[in-house]
């Protein structure tokens, strides 16, 4: 009896485990490489893969376009979170996934303002292997959460705070022992910002 | 009424030089994925089985549209359990051989006749057939 009652309390008590987490509270203009995120298991930092990342109102905003930003977590199979306000409708945002350089990762943005897709990023060359539609107007607040695991990828994607909702791609081989995540924007300055970006188990 | 169906189509480049079937074009207020999983594509001959998640409407689009095929669709018309009849099965020769495909690549893919087999069955053996083609 006691033991059914001590797997209830573990079964309701699951906790998060971090391996990055980084809210960008750091003031105007400085960039997100230059100082530690909240949570940074391994310790390496931000690297820029493209462009530059820097702070504005405790957000990260890119500073020229196609930028993109990755940290090491140490691990390939994780969930990876980013919350982000949405300011154009004609461009691309959103999570840089397992990457292994500036031209080999996957991407999972919210594209055109009309979907969001998996997207792989093979020697320079995008991929399209999954897309649904979404329906978001400018100044939208978007949470998008990728799950890697082994050669599964799911994205969820949530609008000014609505249902969740996903896709998934199956063959995912490519890059699938990559430990490096991060974030990902198409255009520069006050288009979109990233806010509380984390990566966990 | 939302459908769920496999369908064939092949790989195109979009406005923004992005590799994505020729289907995303047609998308209102569905959702997709490539079930083929071909690493490198497009693959020679350039053709992808995709899973489809879309309303009667766009269905309709694609089931007249001659550079898509729909191996299964549920609910009706092409259950993927029901075995197909050798005039469909025709078709989709028909289809791969419009796409490039040389008759002993069908062969090899899906054979030459229904041999009992049912439309999933036919349309998971076309895509481990595509998966192992090379660019």
């Amino acid at each position: 009896m006691n033991l059914v009652w001590l797997n209830a309390v573990r079964a309701s008590s699951t906790t998060v485990n971090y391996l990055v987490r980084d809210t960008f509270t750091i003031s105007n203009g400085v960039l997100i490489n230059s100082r530690s995120p909240d949570i940074d298991v391994v310790g390496g930092g931000w690297i820029f893969d493209a462009g530059s990342f820097s702070g504005s109102s405790s957000k990260a905003v890119a500073g020229s376009a196609q930028s993109l930003a990755v940290i090491n977590s140490g691990q390939a199979d994780v969930t990876v979170a980013d919350r982000m306000t949405v300011l154009d409708n004609t461009n691309n945002r959103g999570i840089a996934l397992r990457r292994t350089s500036a031209t080999n990762y996957w991407r999972i943005d919210l594209a055109n303002g009309t979907l969001y897709r998996i997207v792989q990023i093979q020697a320079g060359s995008p991929i399209v292997r999954a897309s649904a539609a979404v329906s978001y107007s400018v100044g939208a607040s978007a949470n998008l959460r990728v799950v890697a695991s082994g050669n599964t990828i799911t994205a969820y994607v949530s609008i000014n705070g609505g249902a969740e909702t996903s896709i998934s791609y199956g063959s995912a081989t490519f890059n699938n022992t990559a430990t490096y995540h991060g974030i990902y924007s198409q255009t520069a300055t006050t288009n979109d910002f990233h806010d509380n970006f984390e990566v966990y188990l | 009424m939302t459908v769920i169906a496999h369908i064939a189509t092949y790989w195109t480049v979009n406005a923004n030089g992005e590799n994505e079937p020729y289907f995303v074009g047609m998308m209102t207020g569905d959702k997709w994925a490539d079930v083929t999983g071909t690493v490198s594509p497009p693959p020679d001959p350039n053709t992808i089985v995709l899973e489809a998640i879309i309303d009667d409407l766009t269905f309709n689009t694609v089931s007249s549209d001659n550079d898509l095929y729909v191996m299964w669709d549920a609910p009706n018309p092409r259950p993927p359990d029901d075995i197909p009849g050798a005039a469909e099965f025709g078709l989709l020769r028909a289809y791969l051989a419009q796409n490039g495909w040389k008759q002993a690549q069908i062969n090899q893919a899906i054979g030459q006749g229904v041999n009992g087999r049912n439309r999933r069955q036919i349309a998971d053996e076309l895509r481990t057939y595509i998966k192992g083609l090379t660019p």
